[in-house]
């Protein structure tokens, strides 16, 4: 037990010295920082703006009118942010890491290499967008969807994590096959179209609903934890989401060290 | 014209090359009107016409998009910028090779590759007119408008994203620059939704901004949606467009190679 909490405290540090080392390194480049940010909010308010414009012209789709498709889109930028300043910048660096051979250098480190390649940068991006992301989440709340119990904030808390996991677990796995397909350097890329689908209510799929709620469980990026907080969610889904949370973060890493017997090691 | 030829096959083989990187920006290129489509579908559910719309045209919509973009929506600036980064650039200072030319054949070359993922989708789209018989006919299109439309289209697209490359002389890291044009240009070309459904007044303004000319112009020609003198009147703003960034282009190419330091050569 005691061997388990100071190997938690190791990552937790590393995780710090990480986090500073970036930091520093952003702070070198101010003016980048404030573009980013700024770049990154507008396109989560262009998102939101054709909404409205959609809107003038229907009431309601699928049972998703203005403001819940409002919440539902605050939400996917906010995991998305969230996610691409966690974990997608190290994802692009993946495929130079494998491709150049330069993995080994982390391999031999004595913590898990799936931890190393996923969360060695941090990138400061995503400041004004999830501010402004919040702060309209809050708003919708206060104004549409009061009174908010307590239970459900906790649950759409639980299901913002859970989307976040889930969707770094379905992205890792589509980069792995970088380790057979050396050429592929924009595999990155390839889970993104998929992902756009979290942007709608996961309602509109139809007879494909139950195939992205349990298999491809899309609908959790999204869809779900604005139905925590719009009070139409069935408590089995919060229960499902965090089983299906752990089986996919599970999956992702046996897959991991499945691909790591691939490895060729290019360069050495 | 010989050079261009070379040019071409060397960048069409290029291409072939990265045939599966190829697959996946195709994905990445229509993956925002599939999910646009699998949302106007469940939309259409409640009512039969949104803003003009039917579900049926709605779907042309989308998937002219799809085609428009694939044909027209080239990429020369990632290229560019890393090439004047890793002073890869000095060659079209050194060496006999046009800058312009060669970029412009290496664009096509990648859009034949595209068109070429996209051709089971567009035999679809044809057996399904086919069969459902919705009184869409070839002949019914003005071809020479159209091409002439998606032909301006390529070039501003080309030279606008040129001259975005070229920034990388003054800002070394142009990415945000890419990114900002970007996301502008997917909101008001008519990529997320179709631009008529924007209020009058934004639609109006945005008729002279260069992005419309890029996406829904063209589309509009091929699905017939505007009178013969607004085709008449757009056609020449494209124009106006394409020959203000050509201008801008020469210039930034001019300016920059001032400043260029070539490293690493």
């Amino acid at each position: 037990m005691r061997l388990m909490v100071t190997k938690k405290l190791r990552y937790l540090k590393l995780y710090k010295a990480f986090f500073k080392n970036c930091l520093i390194r952003e702070m070198e480049f101010r003016s980048h920082f404030i573009i980013q940010n700024i770049v990154s909010a507008v396109w989560a308010l262009i998102v939101l703006v054709t909404f409205l414009f959609i809107f003038n012209h229907v009431s309601s789709v699928n049972g998703w009118d203005l403001h819940s498709m409002l919440l539902l889109t605050a939400i996917y930028f906010l995991v998305d942010r969230i996610f691409d300043s966690l974990f997608e910048i190290n994802l692009w660096d993946l495929t130079t890491l494998v491709n150049t051979g330069n993995l080994d250098t982390i391999l031999t480190k004595p913590v898990s290499s799936q931890f190393m390649v996923s969360l060695r940068k941090f990138s400061f991006s995503m400041f004004f967008s999830n501010l402004a992301m919040i702060g309209l989440i809050i708003y919708l709340i206060i104004n549409f969807y009061s009174p908010i119990s307590f239970i459900q904030i906790i649950s759409f808390l639980i299901l913002i994590i859970c989307s976040i996991v889930i969707t770094y677990s379905l992205w890792f796995i589509s980069v792995l096959p970088i380790f057979w397909w050396g050429r592929l350097d924009n595999i990155h890329h390839l889970f993104r179209p998929f992902h756009q689908l979290g942007r709608v209510p996961i309602d509109v799929t139809g007879s494909l609903k139950p195939f992205f709620t349990y298999i491809f469980p899309l609908a959790f990026v999204s869809t779900i934890p604005a139905q925590a907080i719009i009070g139409n969610l069935s408590y089995w889904l919060l229960f499902y989401g965090i089983i299906i949370s752990i089986v996919l973060l599970v999956i992702s890493n046996k897959l991991w060290n499945f691909s790591l017997r691939y490895y060729t090691s290019a360069s050495s | 014209m010989r050079k261009f030829f070379s040019y071409f096959s060397i960048a069409l083989s290029d291409a072939f090359v990265y045939k599966a990187a190829g697959f996946i920006w195709m994905l990445n290129d229509i993956g925002p009107a599939i999910v646009g489509l699998i949302f106007w579908k469940a939309a259409f559910n409640s009512s039969v016409n949104i803003g003009g719309y039917t579900l049926q045209s709605m779907i042309f919509y989308y998937l002219g998009i799809m085609l428009v973009n694939t044909l027209v929506a080239t990429h020369p600036q990632y290229d560019l910028s890393d090439q004047i980064r890793s002073g890869n650039f000095s060659k079209y200072l050194t060496k006999p090779i046009n800058i312009t030319t060669s970029k412009i054949a290496g664009s096509i070359a990648w859009r034949v590759i595209r068109f070429i993922y996209l051709l089971p989708v567009i035999l679809l789209i044809n057996i399904y007119l086919y069969k459902s018989n919705q009184g869409f006919s070839y002949l019914n299109l003005n071809i020479i408008f159209l091409t002439l439309s998606l032909i301006m289209a390529f070039l501003l697209n080309f030279f606008i994203k040129m001259s975005l490359g070229l920034a990388t002389f003054w800002f070394t890291e142009a990415g945000w620059l890419f990114f900002t044009y970007r996301i502008i240009n997917t909101f008001l070309s008519g990529e997320l939704i179709p631009l008529d459904l924007f209020p009058q007044s934004v639609f109006n303004l945005i008729s002279y901004l260069p992005f419309k000319y890029m996406l829904f112009f063209p589309l509009s020609i091929a699905l017939n949606k505007q009178s013969y003198l607004n085709t008449v009147q757009g056609l020449l703003i494209q124009l106006f467009w394409c020959l203000v960034f050509y201008l801008i282009y020469k210039l930034v190419l001019k300016k920059g190679i001032k400043v260029y330091e070539a490293y690493g050569n």
